[in-house]
């Protein structure tokens, strides 16, 4: 686990075969590579294209209000959670923080921002989330994707733009959207461990990488969560060792797991 | 059909399609070892509901699958909303959040793709009715690293694009109605 890291190169390294093959070809279609000498050619000969390479490599794209019911169960769970101190909420995410802004948006949306305390855990520095976060900006495709799987799934007017200024090239965060989150380095590296959270969020985080990291990561995860604390992974992420956690699957629920660890 | 004994049969489809896969599935001979891939467009934000309606007509198990999760004989699996279904080396699934493929996800192309990489001639591919050109470019592949590949008959297709888009890169092995694909499957 030492040497996996969320924001370099070495994170790509563990990819899957599959995976990386698939980061692969969607970078070579995105940067307009025609073949492999159009390739060398161009990363010998420009710094930003390089720069430009490993950034679509390391970075996904935001892709917000994905999994709409998924949400749905998290904004209830939160109301049902919230009647008197604040519950605290981790979302362990890809650089992008596709699921940390897509939580954010639905609880201003919601009134429930009073009811919690998110923090955003990051695999390689404390510093880095911020970084990250105040960096995001979505294409016009992807602003346009998001409104409406928004309105689409959550019927309301859509608030997109209380959240996102247009730059002249795409949609700029606007950074007072992140004044309550704190980051944290997700302990894959030390034994060091912020307080357990009432619920941690990491969506199809493992998917991307081979097998052997699962159980690793996993094992992080659960520390991080309170007895009868709740965990959200992928709809399709297929945890078959749960058990050996003493994790329950809430029901009809696949996504969402008790912590019945004490 | 002349070539080595399948491993996994890749079906691909979108608009139209569902009635010709329900059709299949239900005349598909019990138990049928070869495990099939289903990789039909769908509605990115409907995850449940789709494998049971496939279901319906048919005693063969339907399954969306994890993460990594073995592939079986006698098991038809339907690629989940909203995550590619891949292939890997070992005899796994590998589901993939990447990006949306020619406004799909999951992805016909980087699912016949990967299939054919991982099993080459022991894979057949089938291309039913759809409304865009996801699927040709990767059934082009399976044909090139020698899969079966077999059209639908663009006579009966409700939608024709991904049949058309296919038989203009390549002739296939085989152009044909559903119930002469079922009597195909059916031989193996």
């Amino acid at each position: 686990m030492g040497y996996m890291e969320q924001c370099g190169c070495t994170y790509v390294k563990e990819f899957s075969f599959i995976a990386l093959k698939l980061r692969v070809q969607f970078l070579m279609q995105s940067c307009g590579v025609k073949d492999m000498k159009h390739f060398l050619d161009l990363v010998s000969g420009s710094d930003r294209f390089k720069e430009n390479i490993i950034h679509k490599l390391c970075f996904k794209h935001t892709e917000l209000f994905r999994d709409a019911e998924v949400w749905h169960k998290i904004l209830e769970i939160i109301r049902q959670s919230s009647n008197s101190e604040k519950i605290t909420v981790y979302v362990v995410d890809t650089p992008d923080a596709s699921d940390l802004l897509t939580l954010l948006i639905l609880l201003h949306e919601n009134d429930l921002m009073e009811s919690v305390r998110i923090s955003y855990l990051c695999f390689k520095y404390d510093n880095v989330g911020q970084e990250i976060l105040s960096g995001i900006e979505l294409s016009q495709r992807q602003f346009i994707q998001a409104q409406s799987f928004y309105t689409s799934s959550f019927m309301k007017r859509n608030p997109l733009e209380r959240y996102f200024t247009f730059s002249g090239t795409g949609y700029r965060l606007n950074r007072s959207l992140l004044a309550d989150v704190s980051c944290f380095q997700l302990p894959v590296y030390s034994a060091i461990y912020p307080e357990p959270s009432d619920m941690l969020i990491a969506r199809n985080l493992t998917i991307g990488f081979n097998f052997q990291y699962h159980e690793a990561l996993f094992t992080v995860y659960t520390k991080l969560v309170k007895p009868n604390g709740i965990l959200v992974f992928g709809l399709k992420e297929g945890f078959s060792w749960c058990r050996n956690y003493s994790l329950t699957q809430i029901p009809e629920n696949p996504a969402f797991y008790y912590n019945r660890t004490l | 059909m002349k070539s080595a004994k399948p491993k996994v049969i890749v079906i691909g489809g979108s608009a139209g399609s569902f009635q010709v896969v329900s059709q299949i599935l239900s005349q598909l001979k019990h138990p049928f070892p070869i495990p099939v891939f289903l990789c039909l467009h769908r509605l990115k934000s409907v995850n449940s509901g789709f494998d049971e309606a496939l279901g319906l007509n048919t005693s063969h198990t339907i399954i969306e699958p994890h993460d990594k999760q073995m592939i079986k004989g006698n098991r038809i699996y339907l690629a989940p909303a909203n995550y590619h279904m891949l292939a890997e080396i070992g005899n796994t699934i590998t589901l993939s959040v990447d990006e949306i493929y020619r406004y799909s996800r999951p992805s016909i192309d980087i699912t016949f793709d990967s299939f054919s990489y991982v099993y080459g001639n022991r894979m057949i591919g089938i291309i039913l009715s759809g409304a865009n050109s996801d699927g040709a470019a990767g059934l082009y592949k399976a044909f090139q690293r020698g899969s079966y590949t077999v059209v639908q008959d663009r006579a009966e297709a409700v939608a024709k694009t991904m049949i058309d888009s296919t038989l203009k890169l390549f002739t296939p092995h085989m152009v044909a109605g559903t119930e002469e694909i079922i009597r195909m499957l059916n031989d193996l």
